[in-house]
């Protein structure tokens, strides 16, 4: 399969061509019979059958209903085969094409949400294909078979089958042009209904610490009340006249008796094709109707498809495939403009300069764009507009693999391998020895804790880390960079906040991480940078001012405040003190 | 079963399911009178002599209207008992939602619920009330259409049945033998799941770190083998229902063979013969339809176990004879408590909080301090001992009533999508634009509120989208300051925050625990200094208790974790701290 910007929905139905032909066999082994018993029919009635002819006839029904039952197992059959390949194929697209992805998707683009893409809309196309498809094709196909033999047998009969058909889909067309406000207000309302549900049960451990006091209970049962009284008219309103379009397709078939009766009596046409046309004009409509109800299938299909699409219509981060090798140097950053919406700026014409092996902080107030900034040193998102350059390269030129070996990034957000506790610090350095993970372990502050457990380094770390607390994972992140030992180093300090009573552990560890490299750390508490050689200060996207810590306290008055304050939050006491 | 499904529908709602079976019925016969008119027809004309056709006209359309008509009834009655289901499911169970013990709403449990009113009502409302009128109504015309047939003639009647247990021998036998084949199919799919959500969490690390391409091997492999068990089981089915519908058709041969037969021997007149063809087909409708019904069947099953799991789940239930909570000291009395075997357990946790006090658990985190200030919320009852407010047993209270004398603010805020105004308003219904106002300057959040275009009128987005952290924890705060309860329980921690907005958030705290009984879970030691009284626990027991200064003196834990905690207070990056000394 294909990968790339293909349209998915053709390349879906484009496999179902095998078992479309089993089908189309299958429908005419399933109407062959009617013929026989019609000429079985109407000999009998002339006396013209023989004695030994129900045999032979009855062996031909057989035979027919036989190998229609065997078409019918073999499509079902088929048409699984090819819709499963095709969910295997897509799905292991999307799987490549994930790993393409730059690291700003996946900032933006919920876990739940694209596992139920993978999941569920993939499925969705099982069901378009394998169930929905076949039926609209049998539904679609037998109607147009009996209008073609109708006509046949004698064209006036088959014109007035036919005659209602147009003027059900003008109706239609019409309805739908009529309806379509009041569908598209109906789907709202629908996707209102259910986001006031999902809000209420989100929040239902604050509705119910409010109990006595809160209202959102009698709100959303009300909402729901009026949602389903105003439902109720629509339905109303849409089955008069979807009544009426049925009514007005019976009403061809009548005609058709009609016309068909006339014919008889005038000796027009014959017992048999009477007869015949009977039986077909009943399938006709019947089949008919079938083919509105799969209207919704498609929708769904559409949408399912656009939802895979969100995904593989994203383009890959462009990279470099040529290694380069870099005389590493220091790390500037010129006219960097970067927004995640269009229209609101998050950073606003940066230019910075990191020397090489010095200790560099970045602070500001929530929103300020640190964490932006530091992410975007390790190609997070590109920039909208001018570039980071590291010993004189700039990164997006360079392969992914050699941008990695360059920087390493601490997060909050620790994720852990299932594993133990020495393969998810492995992740670090494949090739890494037992004797090397020890020793990061011990720089990180995190091997006491490691030997206090049953299996030391064995131990499976469970789910997500689930064993372990915030303090300890932190510490294991900090063993992988130490392991995995890059020239640069960029940190997020609130991470040592984690575990106040570890604190100095994880800070000793990061003190051992910086030895001797290029650190940038994001700076919460202003007390522990006073002895860095820069400090950025960031406001709004801007760098509102850069040096150390004494030129800032006399020039910059922001950072001034924030030293202030800083000052302020760490003597700070619950209780106040009274005199 | 079905019982219980059928009871979650008004009156109305079983009344509009017996209404569209009834029409779909009559639907369905008027369908077949419309044929039999025309067989008829045929048979009148074959006759000879001319006659007049406009009865025959009449009566044709007639048919059709009513047809029409019942089929519109039949419709309508069926969209309308759905509303009617959907509308008891879902206010039950919202309903049910505000009995449970703060404990019960766990992330697993609320996304369980949401996937529950959603999918699981919706199923209910497409099978009860869309699909069980047409099947009803199937099978009752097949009776009444066998029953017709039979006695036109008993001998073809019996042929067109005669392979018809046979047929659902086979697929009575072809779902039980498929149904290891569901289960290795459901199973290799969850398999697909996880690794797919594990896969996607660690795309950052792996990119970050390395290039090994194992991950992700092992997940397209599972995609694979996904792909393979459910081609397997779709190939049984395939196999079982064509099976099934061979040996209906083969009566239908028969019954189309022999019937021909009776024709010749003149047994069995024409038009008899074509009814047979004909009506035989409505006859075996809803045979062919067997398995589909029986899925829905499971899925409904399925669907409404799920949905009485929220509805049974144990409730807190009301005291017989409520008490009134008329003093705000705690008294925690020798409580013990363990989760589930095997689990953490808090022994022995006796302590008394005088009325007005602040009083600060601290603690390595898991020894308890979370369990004590969920046991004082009655997310659980006590193992053995009991908590007392104001000298009255906590059970003892209406839950409504306890939860109202006390303000949680934990670290993880919830905010509605709705005003500024509104959400503060939750402490205090009756709250006036005036006193909402003095609760968000007392948390330090008016300001910030002043700056924004709609000001308090600012609608919010889901879940406090567009706030900053510090802002959510402050409007929090003033929800708290509103509703004005005597008990505070706070969680300390403040992370991510500017030292700016820090200390706004420190000021509001402090406004809120002015004049009130208070417990902090206190992970900063320093915050907490002049509490009235420190509770220290470790691995579930309570080892200290005293103010600060007596803690230090006794040179235990306490006096261990703040020395900790000093040392890192005054770490700067690039310095080298030395290694700390052997005590």
């Amino acid at each position: 399969m294909k990968k790339g910007n293909q349209d998915y929905g053709k390349i879906v139905k484009a496999k179902n061509r095998t078992s479309n032909v089993l089908i189309a066999l299958m429908i005419f082994f399933n109407t062959a019979p009617i013929f026989v018993i019609v000429t079985m029919t109407e000999k009998i009635i002339d006396g013209r059958m023989p004695e030994n002819g129900f045999l032979i006839r009855g062996i031909i029904i057989a035979a027919c209903l036989t190998l229609k039952n065997i078409f019918y197992g073999l499509s079902e059959r088929k048409s699984h085969e090819s819709a499963y390949s095709v969910l295997t194929d897509i799905r292991v697209d999307i799987i490549n094409h994930l790993k393409k992805m730059s690291l700003g998707f996946f900032q933006s683009r919920k876990v739940g949400e694209l596992s139920n893409i993978i999941n569920h809309d993939v499925e969705q196309i099982e069901v378009y294909l394998a169930h929905a498809q076949p039926e609209m094709i049998t539904a679609s196909l037998i109607p147009v078979i009996c209008a073609a033999i109708i006509l046949l047998i004698d064209w006036r009969m088959g014109l007035a089958l036919i005659s209602t058909v147009p003027i059900m889909l003008i109706l239609n067309i019409l309805l739908r042009k009529i309806w379509a406000s009041g569908l598209k207000k109906f789907a709202e309302s629908t996707k209102k209904m259910s986001e006031d549900l999902v809000e209420y049960i989100a929040t239902i451990p604050i509705i119910k610490a409010f109990s006595k006091e809160e209202t959102k209970t009698r709100t959303v049962l009300k909402h729901m009340r009026d949602y389903l009284s105003w439902v109720k008219k629509m339905t109303l309103v849409i089955s008069f006249p979807m009544a009426f379009i049925s009514f007005i397709l019976d009403c061809g078939l009548v005609l058709m008796l009609i016309v068909g009766a006339t014919l008889l009596k005038d000796g027009l046409i014959d017992f048999n094709g009477f007869t015949l046309s009977i039986i077909l004009g009943q399938l006709f409509s019947e089949s008919f109707s079938k083919i509105t109800m799969h209207h919704h299938d498609g929708i769904v299909f559409n949408q399912s498809i656009n939802n895979i699409r969100s995904i593989m219509d994203v383009n890959p981060v462009k990279h470099a495939e040529r290694e380069q090798i870099i005389k590493f140097g220091n790390i500037r950053i010129r006219n960097l403009n970067f927004s995640y919406e269009k229209g609101k700026p998050t950073l606003k014409n940066i230019n910075l300069e990191f020397k090489e092996k010095t200790i560099n902080a970045i602070v500001g107030s929530s929103g300020s764009g640190k964490t932006t900034l530091a992410n975007m040193m390790m190609r997070f998102w590109d920039p909208d507009s001018g570039s980071v350059y590291i010993g004189g390269n700039d990164i997006s030129r360079i392969s992914e693999k050699e941008l990695s070996s360059l920087v390493s990034i601490v997060h909050q957000e620790v994720f852990m391998l299932n594993l133990s506790i020495e393969e998810n610090i492995r992740i670090g350095k494949q090739d890494a020895t037992h004797k090397e993970i020890v020793k990061a372990a011990k720089s990180a502050g995190i091997h006491d804790f490691i030997m206090s457990l049953p299996r030391e380094y064995n131990t499976i770390v469970g789910e997500s880390g689930s064993k372990l607390s915030g303090g300890e994972k932190q510490r294991i992140s900090i063993a992988r960079t130490i392991l995995k030992n890059t020239p640069i180093v960029i940190l997020d300090e609130a991470t040592a906040a984690i575990d106040p009573n570890n604190e100095y552990l994880i800070q000793q560890a990061i003190s051992n991480l910086g030895e001797d490299k290029t650190v940038i750390m994001i700076a919460h508490n202003l007390n522990s940078i006073k002895n860095v050689d820069q400090i950025v200060v960031m406001d709004s996207g801007r760098v509102s001012a850069c040096g150390n810590h004494e030129e800032l306290m006399a020039d910059c008055r922001l950072y001034e405040k924030l030293v202030v304050n800083q000052e302020k939050a760490n003597n700070w006491m619950i209780k106040e003190v009274t005199a | 079963m079905i019982n219980r499904i059928l009871n979650n529908m008004t009156f109305k709602g079983k009344l509009m399911v017996f209404i569209a079976s009834v029409f779909f019925i009559l639907y369905a016969l008027s369908g077949t009178g419309l044929m039999i008119t025309a067989l008829n027809l045929l048979n009148k004309l074959t006759m000879g002599p001319q006659f007049d056709l406009m009865p025959w006209v009449w009566g044709l359309f007639g048919l059709v209207l009513v047809k029409t008509i019942c089929n519109l009834i039949a419709d309508v009655s069926k969209h309308f008992a759905g509303f009617n289901i959907m509308e008891k499911l879902r206010s039950r169970i919202i309903n049910c939602l505000k009995s449970f013990s703060l404990g019960f709403y766990t992330n697993e449990r609320l996304g369980e619920i949401s996937t529950v009113i959603h999918k699981d009502v919706d199923n209910m409302e497409k099978v009860v009330a869309h699909l069980w009128p047409r099947m009803i109504a199937d099978f009752a015309v097949a009776a009444i259409l066998g029953t017709f047939l039979f006695i036109i003639n008993w001998q073809l009647g019996f042929l067109m049945i005669s392979l018809t247990p046979v047929a659902i021998l086979s697929l009575v036998f072809g779902i039980r033998s498929g149904s290891r084949q569901q289960k290795e199919t459901s199973d290799r799919q969850n398999d697909m799941v996880s690794l797919f959500i594990e896969y996607v969490k660690g795309i950052p690390l792996i990119k970050a770190f390395s290039e090994s391409d194992k991950f992700k091997k092992r997940l397209e492999n599972s995609s694979r083998e996904f792909g393979n068990a459910s081609k397997q089981a779709s190939k049984s089915v395939a196999g079982y229902i064509s099976r099934f519908s061979f040996f209906i058709d083969m009566s239908y041969a028969l019954l189309a063979g022999f019937g021909a037969w009776f024709l010749f021997k003149t047994e069995l007149t024409l038009i008899e013969y074509l009814m047979f063809i004909i009506i035989s087909k409505e006859f075996y409708k809803p045979f062919l339809q067997l398995r589909t019904h029986w899925m829905n069947y499971i899925s409904v099953k399925d669907s409404y176990s799920r949905i009485a799991r929220v509805l049974d789940a144990p409730k807190l239930n009301s005291p017989l004879n409520p008490k009134q909570i008329n003093g705000y000291d705690i008294q925690f009395d020798n409580c013990s408590f363990q989760y589930s075997e095997g689990e953490f357990k808090l022994q022995n946790a006796d302590f008394h909080l005088k009325n007005n006090t602040l009083t600060a658990l601290v603690g390595p985190s898991g020894s308890g301090k979370t369990t004590i200030t969920n046991l004082l919320l009655r997310f659980w009852d006590t193992d053995s001992g009991s908590i007392r407010i104001g000298g009255t047993n906590i059970q003892e209270v209406e839950y409504d009533e306890l939860l109202s004398k006390v303000s949680i603010v934990m670290q993880n805020v919830i905010l509605f999508s709705d005003t500024i105004f509104n959400n503060i308003k939750m402490g205090n219904r009756n709250a006036t634009r005036r006193e909402v106002m003095d609760a968000a300057k007392k948390a330090m959040i008016h300001d910030f509120i002043m700056t924004l275009p709609n000001g308090y009128d600012t609608i919010l987005g889901e879940n406090g989208a567009g706030l900053s952290g510090g802002q959510k924890q402050r409007l929090s705060i003033a929800r708290a300051l509103i509703k004005d309860s005597p008990i505070v329980i706070l969680d300390e921690i403040t992370s991510n925050v500017d030292p700016v907005n820090e200390v706004k958030i420190q000021s509001a705290i402090s406004n809120l625990a002015a004049n009130r009984t208070v417990i902090v879970i206190a992970h900063h030691l320093r915050t907490v200094q002049n509490a009235d009284q420190i509770i220290v626990f470790d691995k579930g027991q309570i080892t200290e208790k005293g103010t600060h200064n007596e803690l230090l003196k006794k040179q235990g834990l306490y006096a261990e974790l703040w020395e900790a905690q000093e040392r890192s207070r005054t770490w700067t990056l690039s310095e080298k701290i030395p290694e700390p000394e052997p005590v």
